[in-house]
C-alpha cells in the first residue's frame, strides 16, 4: 500500500506564514539610528562661559552623524540672541553609538564667542531619573583648552521633531521680527 | 532567425522528453473469482408441479456446467477460484451479518405466526423488515432459499389483501431466488396458483431479456466483503429463435442458452455477457472456453492498487514575503535592505523542466546612515526556465530569467550630513545623487528554490534569486545585483 503524505491543518500553515513575515520584516528593518535627534534647550536661561549666552541645540542625527544649528540666546531671554553671534552650524561631529556620546565644534564666522575660536562640544545622552526628560549633560570649551571636570551644559529636549525653522541660521525670526 | 528556429525545438524536445508514461513493471496480481450459483430460469407456467423430462436433464446438466466453469477458472493462470462456501463462511464471519440473519429470520417467524392468524397488517410488516434485512446483509447468495420464502408470503399477503399487482411482484422475486422451487398442484387457491405461474413466465421472459441479475452495488459490495475481484454468474434461460426461411405461418421454438455474465468490482461493470446455445457439449465446452481466454487476458494486471492517474503536468502558484539586499550599493555605506512581498506562477510541464513567472513589489528602505535618503518602492517582473528535479516530499529547482524592474519614487542618496539635514539646496549641501521616478531596471535573475509538500497540493516555498542588472546605466553602477530571499505557501494544481 502506498504511503500517503502527512497533510497539515490551514491553521498551522497560516501560523508558519505569519512567522515568516514577521521575522522577514524585522529583519529588514535597520532605520538609521536617531539618538539625538531634536531641540535641545540649556536646562537654565543662564549664560554659559565661554558661549557669552545660553544655548539651544537643535541636531539632526543620522546614524554616525549629526548636522545642525546650535542658536545662543541672551541671558534671561527666550527670543533674544546674542547680537555678535545669534547662531553657529554644527561641524567636525564624531557619534558614539555605543557611550552615547555626542560631539561636535561650532565657531561663530564674525567676532563672538570668545572673539571667534572654536568651541568643542560633549554632550552625553542621559535621562532624568526624576522626570524622564531626556537629556545631553556635558561640556562646551574652547578647542585647544582642558576639558572642565565639571559639565557645564545641562539640556533638556524640547521637541524631538525638527521644524525648518530649526534649520535656518540666521534665526528665522530674526529674519522676519 | 535559424537560432530562434533552433531554440523553439529545443525546447519543445525538452518539454517532450519525459511526456512518455512508463510501462509498468511487476508480478501479475492474482484475480480472485467467485461463481455463483448456476439458475436455471427456463421453466415454463406448465411445470409449476411437475418437471418435464426436458428441464430434468437441464437440471442435471446443470450442475456439471458449474464444475466445469470452476475448474476451468482454476486451471488458468493468476486466477483464483472463491468456492461458494468460502464466500458464504466470510460472509458469516462478521458478526453484523449473524446479527441480521438473526433478526431476519425472527422476523420471517413472527411475520408468519400474523399470517397464519390473518392479521396481514402485522404479517406483512414483519416480512417487509425481514425482507429488509436479507438485502442489507447481501444474503442472496447464501440465503436465497430463506429470501423465497418472504417473498413468498408477502406474495400470499398481497393475494389475501386482493393486491394481484404486488402479488405478482412478489412471486416474480420467489422464482429469481429459488427458480426450483416446486408445489403441490391444489395447496393454494388457482388464482394463487394462477399467480404463481403467471409470475414465473414473467420471470423467464424476464431472463431471456436479461433483467435478472443482481444490482451493480450488491455485487460490489459483496465483493468487497469477501475479498474477491470477480463474480462469474451463469444461468440458463430460454428464448424464442425465429423459425428460419422466413416463412409467416411457423412459429418460433424456445431454444436454451446457457449465459455468462462477469461483474468486476474494480470497475463496478459487467465486462462480460454472452450466450452460448445448448447444442452438443463439446460445442459448449469449447465455445464457453474461448469466452473465459478472451475475458482473462483482458482482466490481469500489475500488482500495484488501482490509483488515479497522475497529472501529466502542474502549476504551482505561491505567494510569499519577501526580502532582498543590495550587494553593490556604492553610494551607500550601509546596505540597503528591501522588505516585500511576490506571487510567482510556476508551470512544470514535465518533472525536469518548468517555466515561470514572477512578479514582486518591495520597498528599499533607508539605511542605517540614511545615505539613501528616502525609501524608494520597486516592482520587478521576472519571466524565465528552469530546471527542477522532484520527489514525494518536495523538489528543487534552479531557474534563470529576464526581469524588468521599475521604481515608483524618486532615489535620492548622499554620504554628506548637511545635505540630510538641510536639504539638497542648502549651500551647505555639496550634493545629491537624484534618479527621478519611473527608473528602470534591466537584467538577468537567477536562482534556486525548494518545494515541501504539505498536503492536498500545498506547499511551502523557499528561494535565492540574485539579479545583474545591466540597465539604466546611471543607476545600475552604484545600486546593483540584488539578492532576494522568498519563503512563502502556494498550492499546486494538476493538469490532465
Amino acid at each position: 500500500m502506498s504511503k500517503r503524505l502527512p497533510t497539515y491543518r490551514p491553521g498551522a500553515i497560516a501560523g508558519v506564514l505569519l512567522a515568516l513575515i514577521v521575522a522577514g520584516t524585522s529583519y529588514g528593518c535597520d532605520s538609521p539610528s536617531n539618538m539625538f535627534t531634536g531641540r535641545w534647550e540649556h536646562e537654565t536661561r543662564e549664560a554659559v562661559s565661554p558661549l557669552g549666552g545660553w544655548p539651544a541645540v537643535a541636531i539632526g542625527h543620522y546614524g554616525h552623524e549629526v548636522a545642525g544649528v546650535t542658536y545662543l540666546h541672551e541671558q534671561g531671554s527666550l527670543i533674544s540672541y546674542l547680537p555678535a553671534c545669534p547662531c553657529v552650524w554644527i561641524d567636525h561631529y564624531r557619534v558614539d553609538l555605543g557611550e552615547e556620546v555626542v560631539q561636535f565644534t561650532t565657531r561663530c564666522e564674525a567676532g563672538g564667542d570668545a572673539l571667534g575660536q572654536t568651541l568643542h562640544w560633549r554632550l552625553e545622552f542621559q535621562v532624568d531619573e526624576e522626570t524622564g526628560d531626556d537629556l545631553l549633560v556635558g561640556t562646551v570649551a574652547p578647542e585647544f583648552e582642558e576639558t572642565p571636570v565639571e559639565p557645564n551644559l545641562r539640556l533638556i529636549r524640547t521637541g524631538d521633531q525638527l521644524t525648518e525653522a530649526d534649520k535656518q541660521c540666521p534665526p528665522e525670526d530674526l529674519v522676519n521680527p | 532567425m535559424s537560432l530562434l528556429t533552433s531554440t523553439f525545438v529545443g525546447l519543445c524536445l525538452l518539454v517532450t522528453a519525459d511526456a512518455h508514461a512508463e510501462i509498468p513493471q511487476g508480478q501479475w496480481r492474482t484475480v480472485r473469482v467467485g461463481v455463483l450459483p448456476l439458475r436455471s430460469y427456463s421453466r415454463a407456467p406448465e411445470d409449476l408441479f411437475t418437471e418435464r423430462a426436458e428441464l430434468r436433464l437441464l437440471r442435471e446438466r446443470a450442475g456439471a456446467w458449474q464444475r466445469w466453469i470452476e475448474e476451468s477458472l482454476s486451471a488458468r493462470d493468476q486466477l483464483e477460484v472463491v468456492p461458494a462456501q468460502e464466500v458464504s463462511h466470510r460472509l458469516r464471519q462478521r458478526q453484523t451479518y449473524r446479527d441480521k440473519l438473526a433478526v431476519a429470520q425472527e422476523r420471517f417467524a413472527l411475520g408468519l405466526q400474523h399470517y397464519r392468524r390473518l392479521e396481514l397488517g402485522p404479517a406483512l410488516t414483519n416480512l417487509d423488515r425481514a425482507r429488509e434485512l436479507y438485502s442489507e446483509a447481501k444474503a442472496f447468495i447464501t440465503e436465497s432459499t430463506s429470501m423465497a420464502d418472504v417473498a413468498l408470503y408477502r406474495g400470499l399477503v398481497f393475494m389475501e389483501q386482493g393486491d394481484l399487482h404486488r402479488a405478482h411482484i412478489s412471486f416474480r422475486e420467489m422464482w429469481q431466488l429459488d427458480p426450483r422451487r416446486r408445489f403441490d398442484q391444489g395447496y393454494y387457491t388457482a388464482a394463487t396458483e394462477a399467480a404463481m405461474g403467471s409470475a414465473l413466465l414473467d420471470l423467464t421472459s424476464l431472463a431471456s431479456s436479461g433483467a435478472t441479475l443482481p444490482s451493480r452495488e450488491a455485487l460490489y459490495s459483496l465483493a468487497r466483503t469477501t475479498g474477491t475481484d470477480i463474480w462469474v454468474i451463469p444461468s440458463l434461460i430460454r428464448t424464442l429463435k425465429e423459425p428460419s426461411g422466413g416463412s409467416a405461418s411457423k412459429t418460433g421454438s424456445l431454444i436454451a442458452e446457457l449465459r455468462l455474465v462477469i461483474f468486476d468490482a474494480s470497475t463496478r461493470t459487467f465486462s462480460l455477457d454472452e450466450r452460448v446455445p445448448l447444442r452438443d457439449e463439446a460445442w459448449v465446452m469449447e465455445r464457453l472456453d474461448r469466452l473465459l481466454s478472451s475475458w482473462q487476458c483482458c482482466v490481469l494486471t500489475v500488482d500495484e492498487p488501482i490509483k488515479a492517474r497522475e497529472p501529466s503536468s502542474a502549476i504551482y502558484v505561491d505567494i510569499a514575503p519577501t526580502y532582498g539586499l543590495f550587494l553593490k550599493h556604492d553610494r551607500t555605506r550601509a546596505s540597503v535592505h528591501s522588505p516585500g512581498g511576490s506571487v510567482a506562477v510556476m508551470w512544470e510541464a514535465t518533472p525536469s523542466f518548468l517555466l515561470f513567472a514572477q512578479a514582486n513589489h518591495v520597498a528599499s528602505l533607508p539605511d542605517r546612515n540614511r545615505d539613501l535618503l528616502e525609501a524608494f518602492v520597486t516592482s520587478r517582473f521576472t519571466v524565465g526556465a528552469g530546471l527542477g528535479a522532484s520527489s514525494r516530499r518536495g523538489s528543487v529547482f534552479a531557474r534563470a530569467g529576464l526581469e524588468m524592474a521599475v521604481t515608483l519614487s524618486d532615489i535620492e542618496m548622499t554620504n554628506d550630513v548637511d545635505c540630510k539635514h538641510f536639504g539638497s539646496d542648502h549651500p551647505r549641501c555639496n550634493g545629491v545623487f537624484t534618479l527621478p521616478s519611473s527608473g528602470a531596471w534591466l537584467g538577468l535573475s537567477f536562482g534556486v528554490g525548494a518545494r515541501w509538500l504539505l498536503g492536498r497540493g500545498w506547499y511551502l516555498q523557499g528561494a535565492t534569486d540574485l539579479t545583474s542588472y545591466i540597465l539604466t546605466r546611471e543607476l545600475v553602477a552604484d545600486l546593483n545585483f540584488p539578492l532576494t530571499f522568498t519563503a512563502g505557501v502556494g498550492r499546486r494544481f494538476g493538469i490532465h
